[in-house]
């Protein structure tokens, strides 16, 4: 069974993130290194695609902050057949499995880990953002000396991506 | 050179929009600087340009339709994706250029095209239950009938999924390279995986191939150079041994220029080897000044040492040292001195053979293998490659003829020539088309009479 937290990592990680959000930026990199021409992506990266981050980019750190609450076995209780054993016996049984589980993995790193990253991310974002307005036009030409940033964005972009890859993909116990 | 042509099998980049082109499958090759070739996108906007690419690339959805709507059922469709493979791979004559590559996606969403699937990335379906599960991927399925049915084409997976979860099914299914989509280094890392296990042509242009056979052995050679170990070479005579093995030093380089020292093994006596070879010391014998020998010669690169079956027995003991230890001792040196040199070697001689019947060291031929054998097919088994030899040839004759007519090759003459044995193999194709245009230079056509063949 696939849980809500696992599709919204698979939409966000898989579908976004790595298959159109860092392929778009590795292509604009190349572009300021004059290795590739596409006219129209040449306009609309600075000003649609890389601004895509603002409605997906806090994502990441959302699914970093859900983890512990929606992938602990804890949930296991509230699903048949655990959910038909007594209240009583699941209010003592969840603590127990949730504190069992944390004991034997480590949950709050990955979760820091993610968060760390994701948050950094968005910092660059932020510095890269306040850059570009500063430009008039944003062309090649003038957004070629922030390659920098652009390429530090990227990397963290690509160490958010392998953060997220870090969770376990099925609930484990 | 034509570049080589990857296939890329995977349900975002393959699938097709009928009104505008794949934004995403655009970003990809801007990211892996490849060339989309494809002919799903022409006029459906603007092009990008790859300034200098690495590859050719054809991209296939493998599911059926691969154009999908809101509202369409995409299912994964195997039988598509073998039957595009077969074009490029052991369809006879191919119905496109050879697949150098195949760069496979794991995860395939089937099912139902919504609006928020379809939202999130036109025309893909939201997935069903177990789409995304790493022991059912669709991509693993593929892997294993392309491994069934077409053994040698080099596949490396090309997913932005876990490589941990699936790495062991898939070095089990013959997949030989992960590459992930979130590497900073993506186009260095394309190249790098075509070079180490796509079948490419001589991009160089002296080696001229693209039968399957011949760019195995090209690829063999490829690897073998990304050491500094000992390589056997072994095939029929006339077959392109010393040419292979300067393609391999070649690629060995990396833009170094070193050395690349031609020995025939045969004209080694046991008197004259040692100083041949290593060298000797001035002041042996009255007058004698030092003289440098073969191995510190090839010094930081290659010594080929040539038809190596024909090494006589007493020098293949005395060589023995010098392949194993990089260490020789030139005539009248107390010492022996160190040398970093690699031993490339060609024979057209079975050795297993002659190790059995006791002619040839067994542990001197372990010690010529120890980076790998290549073994160069026989022009009858490529005979795919004999047109493009045969133009190559035709063109070189002229050009050293002093007023030898440009001509054409006649379907008569080529198939002349695609019909013979050729047991002189690609030495005797070039000797029997250099008389072609020496014989007749004032000619337009080569026509069969020319080629002084057994006609069939």
């Amino acid at each position: 069974m696939i849980s809500t937290w696992q599709k919204r990592r698979s939409e966000f990680n898989h579908d976004w993130l790595k298959n159109r959000y860092l392929p778009a930026l590795a292509k604009w990199v190349n572009i300021l290194d004059d290795r590739v021409e596409d006219q129209a992506f040449q306009k609309e990266f600075p000003r649609t695609i890389l601004n895509q981050w603002l409605e997906y980019g806090p994502q990441g750190h959302l699914l970093a902050e859900r983890f512990e609450s929606e992938m602990s076995p804890r949930v296991l209780l509230e699903r048949y057949p655990l959910s038909r054993l007594p209240g009583p016996t699941r209010d003592w049984l969840g603590p127990l499995v949730h504190e069992l589980w944390l004991s034997r993995y480590p949950v709050r790193q990955w979760v820091a880990d993610t968060v760390a990253a994701a948050d950094a991310a968005n910092t660059a974002y932020g510095l890269l953002r306040d850059s570009i307005a500063s430009r008039a036009n944003s062309t090649v030409e003038e957004l070629r000396p922030l390659r920098s940033s652009f390429t530090r964005f990227q990397g963290l972009c690509q160490g958010l991506a392998r953060t997220i890859e870090e969770f376990p993909k099925p609930l484990i116990i | 050179m034509p570049l080589p042509r990857i296939l890329v099998i995977d349900d975002l980049f393959g699938r097709i929009h009928s009104d505008r082109r794949n934004e995403e499958r655009a970003n990809l090759c801007g990211q892996y600087l490849v060339t989309d070739v494809t002919d799903d996108e022409s006029g459906k906007g603007e092009r990008q340009e790859v300034i200098e690419p690495t590859a050719e690339v054809v991209f296939h959805r493998g599911q059926r339709p691969a154009a999908s709507v809101v509202g369409s059922t995409v299912e994964n469709d195997l039988d598509g994706v073998l039957e595009v493979v077969r074009c490029g791979w052991s369809d006879v004559p191919l119905r496109r250029p050879r697949w150098a590559m195949v760069l496979l996606d794991l995860c395939f969403y089937t099912g139902r095209v919504t609006e928020e699937s379809d939202r999130r990335a036109a025309g893909m379906p939201e997935g069903r239950a177990g789409d995304d599960d790493p022991e059912r991927y669709f991509g693993l399925r593929i892997l294993s009938a392309l491994r069934n049915e077409f053994p040698d084409l080099p596949v490396v997976i090309l997913s932005s999924k876990s490589r941990k979860e699936v790495s062991r099914d898939i070095a089990y299914l013959g997949a030989l390279a992960f590459l992930p989509r979130d590497d900073s280094n993506s186009p260095e890392l394309l190249r790098d995986y075509l070079w180490t296990h796509g079948l490419i042509q001589d991009m160089s242009g002296i080696q001229i191939g693209r039968s399957k056979e011949f760019l195995l052995a090209l690829r063999a050679a490829r690897r073998a150079a990304s050491t500094q170990r000992n390589v056997l070479i072994q095939g029929e005579r006339g077959t392109g041994k010393e040419l292979l093995a300067r393609y391999t030093h070649r690629e060995t380089l990396a833009g170094r220029e070193t050395p690349f020292i031609v020995v025939n093994s045969a004209v080694l006596t046991p008197e004259l080897f040692a100083s041949e070879l290593f060298g000797i010391e001035r002041g042996v014998a009255t007058g004698v000044e030092q003289r440098l020998g073969l191995i510190q010669a090839a010094a930081g690169g290659d010594l080929f040492l040539d038809e190596i079956s024909d090494m006589p027995a007493q020098v293949q003991a005395g060589i023995l040292r010098a392949i194993e230890d990089r260490q020789y001792t030139p005539i009248g040196a107390r010492m022996p001195q160190s040398v970093n040199v690699r031993f490339l070697s060609a024979s057209n001689a079975d050795l297993d053979v002659l190790v059995s019947s006791g002619v040839f060291r067994h542990d001197l031929l372990d010690r010529l293998l120890e980076g790998g054998g290549v073994h160069l097919p026989p022009l009858r088994e490529r005979k795919e490659d004999i047109p493009l030899l045969a133009e190559k040839f035709v063109q070189d004759a002229e050009a050293s003829h002093p007023r030898a007519m440009r001509r054409t090759i006649d379907p008569e003459a080529l198939d002349l020539l695609l019909r013979h044995n050729w047991p002189g193999n690609v030495r005797e194709l070039r000797s029997s088309l250099f008389g072609a245009v020496t014989n007749y230079p004032d000619v337009e056509h080569l026509v069969p009479v020319h080629l002084r063949l057994p006609t069939l």
